[in-house]
């Protein structure tokens, strides 16, 4: 405690924080602010920016491309949501019932690759001359109305261990006092999954589940390395379609109004997690 | 002997499973990576015939991976120079001494940890090309920096969090500076903390897309990921070359996690972030 107040000097505070937080504002706070303010202006990098009002909104919204990629962004969502954490769960689950814990680091292992590899992999395997697709006589990325869930099933690849990881980390953490008690009582596998371990872990679920639905509207890499949006438009993601549209097609204000859509799916996240953080379910 | 019931078999069953399905990609890029063209048009599925590494020189020497490799090296390790610089001090500072604003820099910080670089690239574009700072190392650094700042922090700060204060008042009482007394008391307690976060800072600076993609558009400058998100167009019949860059791409975050994978783990699954 005698240390901390004689802390108190602002000065030695300052030089502590100020350089983290001068990098923060210059290249994220005041370049995030100007993006909500060009969604409202007309400019293509070059000229002096023109005031439009809400016309860019305007012009998205009438566009199916926007719509397109609003659709996709939602499907990649609900699968991310159930898919990659019901094998998570399981698998967390089942190495707690085996003790396998040297699968862990195995399962973990493909989400420290870059995802340019790891979607090169899967382009390769689904490639319908040069890959297995020629076995499955299947076109997975050429096809429009499999294409998206193809690139999803290569990101879940790079991801479900990692939950796994992070749900196993959290079963460590329950008091292996409830387990035996079940044990005592007869319970079978399944009951100590569904009534010990899920209760258990809520928080983490919960917590996993909000950071999806954060992680899930910025998702750029797997789309621009497997597809770069096509077939058609049918992979697009919000976030490809705001890169093209700033860097291609120099229609910045348009971008910077899907940036701002993009941020307000952010924020509902993060309203989320506040509003189950105060209602006392332990985030 | 203990009777092994169908539901523990079955549970292994599925883990084998699981194992299989992780490694099965791994199997089809490294033997596709060891065969000829012809052999790998004429079977991409079986293993190859013989360990020839006549790809991984043509990956490495003839696609320009030589010169991005230099390239990733120097920018993962200045960001983790820029990060040791700015996130320290602040964790620090977060996790032991008192100010006005410290919880609400906290939070702001956990909701930066969430801000999609795809807010802020646009403007910090057009900002940086007027400062010279597209095409430049320093420019792609700093961003690095001020993009993985709040997570190092916050997780630094939750291993900082833990070392005793008598441990620091002794420090003071003997006359030691904050600076001395972070180095020579905080910094070797929190050093797992330190390390952990420098993994994974490096892993982030080396995987990166979106941002050298954007700010780099200079041949001699990118790094990796862009060199081999390239691959395809000029390479594109070649698979067993663009399977051999993908994994001299990878091999050094492999070898870092080989041999701290544990740290890999706790700093990124652990409770850092929520801490």
């Amino acid at each position: 405690m005698k240390y901390k107040n004689k802390s108190k000097n602002i000065f030695s505070v300052g030089i502590f924080v100020f350089p983290a937080l001068f990098i923060n504002i210059f290249v994220i706070l005041i370049p995030a602010i100007i993006t909500f303010i060009l969604a409202f202006f007309e400019w293509d990098g070059l000229n002096v920016p023109q005031f439009v009002g809400i016309k860019n909104f305007v012009t998205i919204f009438s566009e199916t491309t926007f719509f397109n990629a609003l659709l996709n962004n939602c499907i990649w969502l609900f699968i991310f949501l159930t898919l990659p954490v019901i094998m998570g769960l399981i698998s967390a689950e089942f190495l707690r019932q085996t003790k396998w814990n040297f699968l862990l680091p195995v399962f973990f292992f493909p989400t420290i690759l870059p995802i340019v590899v790891v979607g090169l992999i899967w382009k390769f395997i689904y490639h319908p001359i040069r890959g297995l697709g020629k076995y499955l006589n299947v076109v997975i990325l050429g096809d429009p109305s499999i294409a998206l869930y193809g690139i999803a099933f290569a990101n879940i690849w790079a991801w479900w261990g990692f939950l796994c990881v992070v749900f196993h980390s959290a079963i460590q953490g329950i008091s292996k006092e409830l387990y035996e008690a079940a044990t005592l009582d007869g319970a079978n596998k399944w009951q100590e999954f569904r009534y010990i371990t899920i209760p258990q872990i809520v928080p983490t679920l919960v917590f996993m589940e909000i950071m999806t639905i954060i992680w899930s509207f910025l998702v750029f890499d797997w789309v621009w390395v497997m597809t770069q949006g096509g077939p058609a438009g049918s992979t697009e993601l919000l976030a490809t379609l705001l890169y093209k549209k700033s860097f291609y097609s120099y229609k910045v204000g348009e971008a910077s109004a899907i940036g701002v859509i993009i941020s307000i799916f952010g924020f509902l996240g993060i309203s989320l997690y506040y509003y189950l953080d105060k209602k006392g379910v332990e985030v | 002997m203990k009777k092994v019931s169908i539901s523990e078999l079955a549970i292994s069953l599925v883990l084998i499973i699981f194992l299989l399905y992780t490694l099965f990609p791994m199997y089809i890029a490294i033997s596709a990576s060891f065969k000829s063209g012809f052999e790998l048009f004429s079977d991409p599925l079986g293993l190859p015939n013989n360990l020839n590494f006549a790809n991984y020189v043509k990956a490495f020497t003839e696609t320009g991976l030589n010169r991005a490799y230099i390239n990733s090296t120097i920018l993962s390790l200045g960001t983790c120079v820029g990060i040791l610089l700015t996130a320290i001090p602040i964790s620090y500072a977060l996790a032991k001494m008192e100010f006005k604003g410290k919880n609400f820099l906290m939070g702001y910080f956990f909701f930066c940890t969430t801000i999609p670089p795809q807010l802020f690239i646009v403007p910090l574009y057009f900002m940086f090309s007027k400062l010279g700072l597209v095409n430049s190392y320093f420019g792609l650094i700093i961003i690095y920096i001020a993009m993985w700042t709040p997570f190092s922090t916050l997780l630094m700060r939750s291993y900082f969090v833990k070392v005793p204060n008598e441990l620091l008042e002794a420090a003071v009482v003997d006359g030691a500076t904050k600076w001395k007394a972070f180095w020579k008391v905080v910094f070797p307690v929190a050093k797992p903390g330190v390390t952990t976060t420098l993994l994974i800072v490096i892993m982030w600076s080396w995987n990166n897309l979106l941002l050298p993609l954007t700010f780099i558009n200079k041949q001699e400058l990118i790094p990796v990921t862009v060199a081999v998100a390239m691959l395809e167009g000029k390479w594109s019949s070649s698979w067993e070359i663009i399977m051999a860059a993908s994994i001299l791409a990878s091999l050094p975050l492999i070898i870092l996690f080989i041999f701290s994978y544990r740290n890999f783990i706790e700093g990124l699954a652990g409770t850092g972030l929520k801490g």
